[in-house]
């Protein structure tokens, strides 16, 4: 096969659609030749785009094996990035790629597994119950249910948002909230825990202020044992910035309580 | 007592993140933005903890990506826990020059579930199924796309390409299809498919304004 054919196959091999032969001589192709690797590696980033389009929690007991596996799973070296040396590393990405060197003391380094994941199910049990009509969340929730599906829905969304390659995350001064906004999905973020209740009203509410001052009225939401998720939609462009208010139950077209917490676009 | 901000970690800039919480242990890591990158380089120095932390990212996509392309929960599940043993294990080959963490965790992903789904089927037969469910109803497939992605800018996305080249990525993508058996299940000449597939997803990219 000659290198012109060769150039035809990057959609191919980015969809792993090359068998075993044609793989390995792609693979061996790119290394050499920096049209295919950057067209290679752009490709990628819009099929994870399309792969995002399907996130659905796995069962809890995956997380236990998995943890339970990397204790006693030793990594590879950083220093023989080929991919010949590891048939299981995508070589659009890995072959021929500069590795920084990593001191030994650092690689064998290895910090105590401390169970954590009471997070992800916090936030996902907080969204079920959140008044604004667009928000919703998943995570324990399971694919199949009626109940789940818009949650599913909206928490994949949420993972679209913060997975985006421009999400930028700022901390929100609202218990320990964050608001992770990202301009090419026109959506923010707020997620946190820890969140008081509302002091002044009902609900909070979240609002994207456009520079011209004007708001446009995002979702209410109450924090559940302090969590909270929350997803706001809309160009962000023209945010100046994005506040967060409490409101009267059921929320407000334009800002009525006092702003509890701010964050610049 | 919380430990840590709940989702701190995102890819982007490197922008201020979080307030630290007291805990003295987490608080060096949440004073500063933890990207998804970033929490990858600290697992390929073999910190368990980064690892616990980026586990909650990349599941649900990971399991996903898998069940989709297996169609069976234990299957996938199987094979996510490879992928994530994988990540773990490959770490310290990660080159955050050559794509963003997710990619590159989602492109093992994808090659583990279509060497599964090659392995656990019979070519012939799952050749002959799909072939059969286009002869019933040629939306099935056509549609899957839309379904799925549901955000504006990947439905104008979509928009662009031609019915030839949704039905070749989504076999390619979905099916886990060889090329060959693209052009065979779409009665093209196999140059057509591998012309389709590409250009496809250079259109997919471009609309989307991603990776470039």
């Amino acid at each position: 096969m000659n290198e012109l054919n060769l150039h035809a196959l990057t959609g191919a091999y980015v969809l792993d659609a090359l068998d075993g032969s044609e793989r390995e001589r792609f693979e061996a192709h790119l290394p050499d030749c920096t049209e295919c690797r950057d067209e290679v590696s752009t490709l990628r980033e819009a099929v994870t785009a399309m792969a995002l389009g399907d996130v659905t929690a796995p069962a809890a007991r995956l997380q236990a094996a998995v943890l339970a596996e990397i204790v006693r799973t030793p990594q590879v070296g950083p220093d023989v990035a080929t991919a010949a040396a590891d048939a299981d590393a995508p070589a659009g990405i890995i072959a021929g790629a500069t590795v920084t060197p990593i001191p030994t003391a650092a690689v064998v380094r290895r910090a105590p597994v401390v169970p954590a994941w009471r997070r992800w199910p916090a936030v996902a049990a907080a969204a079920a119950v959140l008044v604004g009509g667009v928000v919703t969340g998943g995570g324990v929730l399971y694919r199949g249910q009626q109940a789940s599906i818009r949650a599913e829905a909206t928490h994949d969304r949420m993972m679209r948002i913060v997975s985006a390659p421009d999400a930028v995350s700022h901390a929100l001064d609202l218990g320990a909230a964050h608001v992770v906004m990202s301009g090419a999905m026109s959506a923010a973020v707020v997620m946190g825990e820890n969140v008081p209740m509302p002091e002044h009203g009902a609900v909070y509410q979240v609002w994207m202020v456009h520079a011209d001052g004007t708001a446009a009225a995002g979702p209410t939401f109450r924090p559940d044992s302090g969590a909270v998720m929350a997803i706001a939609e809309g160009d962000l462009s023209a945010v100046r910035e994005i506040t967060v208010t409490e409101e009267p139950m059921g929320g407000s077209t334009s800002p009525t309580g006092p702003v509890v917490a701010r964050v610049a676009r | 007592m919380p430990e840590e901000p709940l989702l701190r970690v995102v890819r982007g800039h490197g922008t201020a993140d979080g307030p630290a919480h007291g805990d003295a242990a987490a608080a060096p890591r949440a004073s500063a933005t933890a990207t998804a990158a970033a929490l990858l380089a600290e697992v390929a120095r073999g910190s368990s903890v980064a690892f616990e932390e980026l586990y909650p990212l990349i599941a649900g996509p990971i399991y996903g990506l898998a069940l989709r392309v297996l169609r069976n929960p234990g299957l996938a599940e199987d094979v996510s826990q490879d992928v994530l043993v994988d990540v773990w294990r490959l770490a310290p080959r990660f080159d955050r020059s050559r794509g963003s963490a997710m990619t590159w965790i989602l492109t093992i992903a994808h090659r583990r579930s279509v060497d599964r789904v090659r392995r656990e089927q019979s070519q012939v037969d799952r050749t002959a199924r799909v072939a059969a469910e286009r002869e019933q109803d040629h939306d099935v497939v056509v549609g899957e796309l839309e379904r799925t992605w549901d955000t504006a800018v990947v439905r104008r996305a979509l928009t662009t390409l031609t019915g030839l080249q949704r039905e070749a990525i989504e076999l390619a993508f979905y099916q886990g299809y060889t090329h060959d058996q693209v052009s065979a299940v779409l009665d093209v000449p196999l140059g057509t498919a591998k012309t389709r597939i590409r250009d496809g997803l250079i259109r997919l990219r471009d609309a989307m304004g991603v990776g470039t």
